[in-house]
């Protein structure tokens, strides 16, 4: 780490003294800072899901460690509480439809966008880029209405959440995999169409091959932001059956909740936790090869890119 | 073979084969995304229900009847009314939000870009943690901290700061304030790491080179060079935080408190949608500009291409 | 031509703006086809064009009108499978009942739960067919409710429980004839009190609502919440009608109830009961069977005796307080209406009507309860016999009663202001 320090390094000791005697260096005033930062950003979430282990009913109180009340045994837990249950299984079902939509039509999306170079291209891209930058309330105030003037058939519900959050998720699914896009290039469907192949089967057999890592990552990525989300989901829902777990934490966080509460939101977390890092796992896995290849010696373009 | 599209390396694509991909993904938005907005319009500039003084969407344009609109319009320029009075506080908490997450994530962005060598992937990793842990709980981590016998309260005590407990939650601009902070930081640090991370180090070395110190190094080319990170963290922040109302009922739940959020969400919940929807319009109005500013400036794909 | 690897150029102005206009093409397009679909629009209620809002009042009964292309449903008719939707206040009724009624009929309960009127009201609106019964309405709103045509007429041949069991008393000037709904429980409206943290005697003041102003309690007074109840608040306390449709006093009354929200913190709620553990709050405006409730919600170390409640008239002072009762209603195009009367006849049930009363500590409407079953049954502890409401103290109360549209959104406008939409 080039810094104030000398050029040679010396001995651990040294090294240790001279780093507590001079608090002034720029590295390491920064480095309070990251870990400062990191601790106010994440401890509050640890208290919270220690607390769902939280052997008595209190929030702020410590009173013993128990494994199971507030998941399982007791009366109010998830499992037995029923608004808490179906708030669970309401979330898992409505982000799942969500991956099940967004997720084909932002890929199509995306490829479209990247090679399609017709003049509705670039609108259906603003708008796409747009839906991702509005607000969400006005969003959510927007599909509320709809439903609830227009489309009245569908009206409020689950059916709508789905809807609506899909549209919301597109933008997501398009980014990520459009990334992925402009390092894989057109060369590969190119040379296989030379070869004979049909556009659809170009696409079907190299390019989307080729982007499973984006797709992978987008799958994850949509399904724990949809997990999380919260204004649109809650404007579209009339009652109880359509509540999801951000909705029922937002009305009960406010009075005085049981630490069932806690041990919903920690299962979230870490159902979240377990996606997002098997995306990420996954989606290195996936690029392993290429990676290799881009940094082995020698390594330059890939053998077949055509001509400049 | 014929050309038919206008595809580089001679490759025949039909000209319906690139639009019917993109068609299902636009329809989707045509339905839930475009036209809800239509509907927002139908009903701001609607007429009202006789028996419920509910907004009936009109939505020939032609019959549109602007004298609610231009009402709520009228208010938000009176003195003293809710909504200029709301208006006005969530862009002063808005303002002095992000620019507190600039603060804060600059120096943390910067350390993670530039020094973090080895642990730079498990920092980035508890970084971009708070995205996939939900805002609600993070909220709801932070209700349970700041009641009456909370740890935050016991802490300050121990430390000395304060004498008695004091009540964080009830109608304290500082707590929302704080709150917005808290949950929107995330979103200021990864642009601002994007651009620090991508930043050409040759200019700073030749800076160095020719004899400027660190700080003025930093204040003369890292920062300069960052503007578009930092515009562009300013505004994914800035821009949900304006429709933020959630995070104020959360810790506060009170009058002085409330946002422009909570104003669109009361209309909406009770008679006053047409008010609702019009205020909706103003907000997308405010925003315009940054918005179409930062689908101009910052090419979001660009970005996310390169990290 | 272009280099596989090459990046997208940034967008040059114009081209952005082409785009921003595409997109905004988009919205005209739209317009047409949808004025195509004719300009009325289509929304939850629909009001017969001519009709204005009746108004009822004591001395001004309303006969709900009944519409051809709203009828109650056939006799006869056998309870559907369920489930049963009830949408209500939260933990309106208890829950042991329901499950008694779900096993009874072999049906599943949901309940779903508003917070305020004014929620209930736009629910139904949009999704009142949702719901097969309807358990909080109150008094002003049941009027636009049944002339908007969003609840139907009640077939009494399902409420034979019901219609014997329905205690005389109970005014029914805003629906002659009860077509539309039928009373479920009655309730005053005052204030409740910690008398172990509060010195003064709330309800021998000469004006108990001034303690809401009293800077005293600053932070530990609190409100009821929904736009009639919080007004009521400010305009008894002046005096005024909990009905006033003068605007000048309903300015007058905005600006002290503005004054009061900045200077007292009032939080707005009907949670007051599990707020006792916190400590919340030392004052709060209440009803009268909250009171019973929070004996399931002391906190330890507190004792009943410790709540006190005050009732304007009781007291002195010799303002009126408000006193009324919520009524049951079935939504139009509810998909179990037979169900939905089976629960309100079920409800009626004596037995079942003072098991309820035994949890939620609102008095049922039925002849049977009087105040010897509340204190001999042991459902009210002594301290707080005094809560119980009686038919004879209607007179010396007032009701909040339907407003005139206009007036109403004024009632709303005020109540986001004060509370900031919070």
């Amino acid at each position: 780490m080039s810094g104030p320090l000398s050029v040679q390094a010396p001995p651990a000791s040294r090294r240790l003294t001279s780093w507590i005697a001079n608090p002034w260096a720029q590295a390491r005033f920064l480095w309070v800072a990251v870990f400062g930062y990191l601790a106010w950003s994440l401890v509050p979430v640890f208290i919270a899901v220690a607390y769902s282990f939280n052997a008595g009913k209190a929030q702020t109180t410590w009173q013993g460690f128990s494994a199971t009340r507030w998941f399982i045994t007791d009366v109010n837990s998830v499992w037995q509480d029923e608004t808490l249950r179906s708030a669970l299984f309401q979330s898992l079902k409505l982000s799942a439809l969500t991956v099940v939509i967004a997720v084909p039509l932002g890929v199509a999306f995306a490829i479209a966008l990247d090679r399609w170079r017709g003049r509705g291209a670039g609108t259906s891209d603003f708008v796409m880029l747009f839906s991702f930058i509005t607000p969400e309330i006005a969003i959510g105030v927007g599909l509320f209405l709809m439903m609830t003037k227009l489309v009245e058939q569908i009206g409020l519900g689950f059916t709508a959440q789905v809807l609506g959050l899909s549209m919301y998720e597109l933008a997501f699914t398009v980014i990520i995999v459009r990334a992925r896009l402009l390092s894989v290039g057109k060369h590969y469907e190119e040379a296989a169409m030379d070869l004979g192949a049909s556009p659809t089967n170009a696409i079907r057999r190299v390019l989307l091959p080729l982007l499973s890592p984006a797709i992978f990552a987008s799958v994850a990525i949509v399904f724990a932001s949809a997990i999380d989300n919260f204004v649109i989901s809650q404007r579209l829902c009339a009652d109880a059956s359509c509540q999801t777990i951000p909705i029922v934490i937002y009305s009960s966080a406010r009075r005085s909740p049981l630490p069932s509460l806690n041990a919903l939101a920690t299962i979230v977390l870490v159902l979240s936790t377990v996606l997002i890092g098997a995306a990420v796992v996954g989606y290195r896995a996936m690029t392993r090869g290429e990676r290799a290849l881009a940094e082995s010696p020698g390594a330059e373009e890939p053998v077949l890119a055509s001509g400049g | 073979m014929a050309r038919k599209d206008d595809q580089p390396g001679g490759v025949w694509y039909p000209r319906w084969f690139w639009p019917s991909f993109a068609a299902p993904a636009t329809i989707w938005l045509l339905l839930f995304f475009v036209l809800p907005f239509y509907v927002v319009l139908s009903v701001a500039f609607g007429r009202l229900d006789p028996i419920f003084l509910t907004a009936e969407p009109v939505y020939n344009p032609v019959r549109w009847d602007t004298t609610p609109f231009r009402g709520v319009v009228t208010r938000l320029f009176t003195a003293g009314s809710i909504e200029q009075e709301t208006l006005v506080r969530t862009l002063v908490y808005v303002g002095i939000a992000t620019a507190a997450c600039l603060l804060i994530g600059y120096p943390v962005a910067y350390f993670v870009a530039r020094h973090a060598k080895r642990t730079k992937t498990w920092l980035l990793v508890a970084f971009i943690a708070p995205f996939w842990i939900s805002y609600m709980m993070r909220m709801f981590a932070w209700v349970n901290l700041l009641q009456e016998d909370g740890y935050v309260n016991r802490f300050l005590e121990a430390i000395g700061v304060i004498d008695h407990p004091e009540q964080w939650l009830s109608g304290r601009a500082s707590t929302v304030v704080f709150g917005l902070i808290y949950g929107y930081i995330p979103f200021m640090i990864l642009p601002l790491f994007g651009t620090l991370d991508r930043m050409d180090r040759s200019m700073i070395e030749a800076a160095r080179d020719l004899g400027a110190g660190q700080v003025k190094t930093f204040f003369r080319v890292t920062l300069p060079l960052s503007k578009q990170g930092i515009l562009a963290g300013c505004i994914i922040v800035a821009l949900p935080m304006f429709g933020d109302y959630f995070t104020q009922t959360l810790l506060s739940s009170t009058r002085n408190t409330a946002m422009f959020g909570n104003l669109i969400v009361s209309s909406i919940q009770s008679s006053l949608v047409n008010t609702g929807a019009a205020l909706v319009v103003v907000m997308v109005v405010l925003l315009i500009v940054p918005m179409l500013y930062y689908l101009r400036s910052t090419n979001v794909a660009r970005e996310l291409a390169e990290r | 031509m272009a280099h596989p690897k090459d990046r997208p150029r940034p967008i040059d102005r114009r081209a952005f703006l082409q785009r921003a206009a595409a997109a905004g093409i988009a919205l005209p397009s739209m317009a047409t086809i949808l004025a195509a679909c004719g300009d009325s629009g289509s929304s939850g209620g629909d009001a017969s064009a001519s009709a204005a809002l009746q108004l009822a009042r004591p001395d001004n009964p309303v006969t709900l009108p009944i519409s051809a292309d709203n009828p109650a449903i056939a006799d006869g008719l056998d309870p559907e499978s369920g489930p049963l939707k009830i949408f209500g206040y939260n933990d309106y009724i208890w829950k042991k009942v329901l499950n008694g009624f779900g096993e009874q009929y072999g049906v599943d309960v949901e309940y779903t739960v508003f917070d305020t009127p004014d929620e209930m009201v736009s629910k139904m609106q949009s999704n009142g067919a949702d719901f097969d019964a309807v358990v909080t309405v109150t008094l002003e709103n049941i009027g636009k409710l049944a002339q908007g045509n969003l609840i139907q007429p009640l077939n009494k041949t399902y409420l034979t429980t019901a219609t014997d069991q329905l205690s005389p008393g109970i005014p029914d000037f805003y629906d002659v004839g009860r077509q539309y709904s039928m009373p479920y429980v009655i309730f005053t409206t005052g204030i409740a009190w910690r008398n172990d943290e509060v010195s003064e005697d709330i309800a021998a003041l000469d004006n108990p609502w001034d303690v809401f102003w009293d800077p005293k309690y600053k932070g530990q007074a609190h409100l009821l919440n929904g736009s009639r109840d919080t007004l009521a608040v400010g305009l008894l306390r002046k005096g005024y009608d909990p009905n006033e449709s003068d605007q000048t006093i309903l300015d007058q009354v905005k600006q002290d109830l503005l004054a009061g929200a900045d200077e007292m913190g009032w939080k707005y709620d009907h949670v007051d009961y599990t707020e006792l553990s916190t400590n919340l709050w030392q004052v709060h405006n209440t009803w009268s069977g909250q009171m019973a409730y929070y004996q399931y919600y002391l906190p330890k170390g507190l004792d009943i005796t410790a709540l006190s409640y005050a009732w304007p008239p009781q007291g002195q002072g010799g303002q009126k307080g408000l006193i009324s009762h919520d009524l049951f209603a079935i939504p139009k195009g509810a998909a179990s209406p037979v169900l939905a009367h089976t629960l309100i006849d079920y409800l009626y049930d004596p037995k079942n009507a003072i098991a309820n009363y035994s949890y939620e500590g609102y008095q049922p409407t039925v002849k049977s309860f009087n105040e010897d079953v509340a204190v001999s049954d042991g459902f009210l502890p002594e301290s707080l016999t005094y809560t119980i409401v009686t038919e004879d103290m209607v007179p010396m109360g007032v009701s909040e009663l339907e407003l005139e549209p206009a007036i109403n959104q004024l009632y709303q406008q005020i109540y986001q202001e004060v509370t900031g939409g919070a």
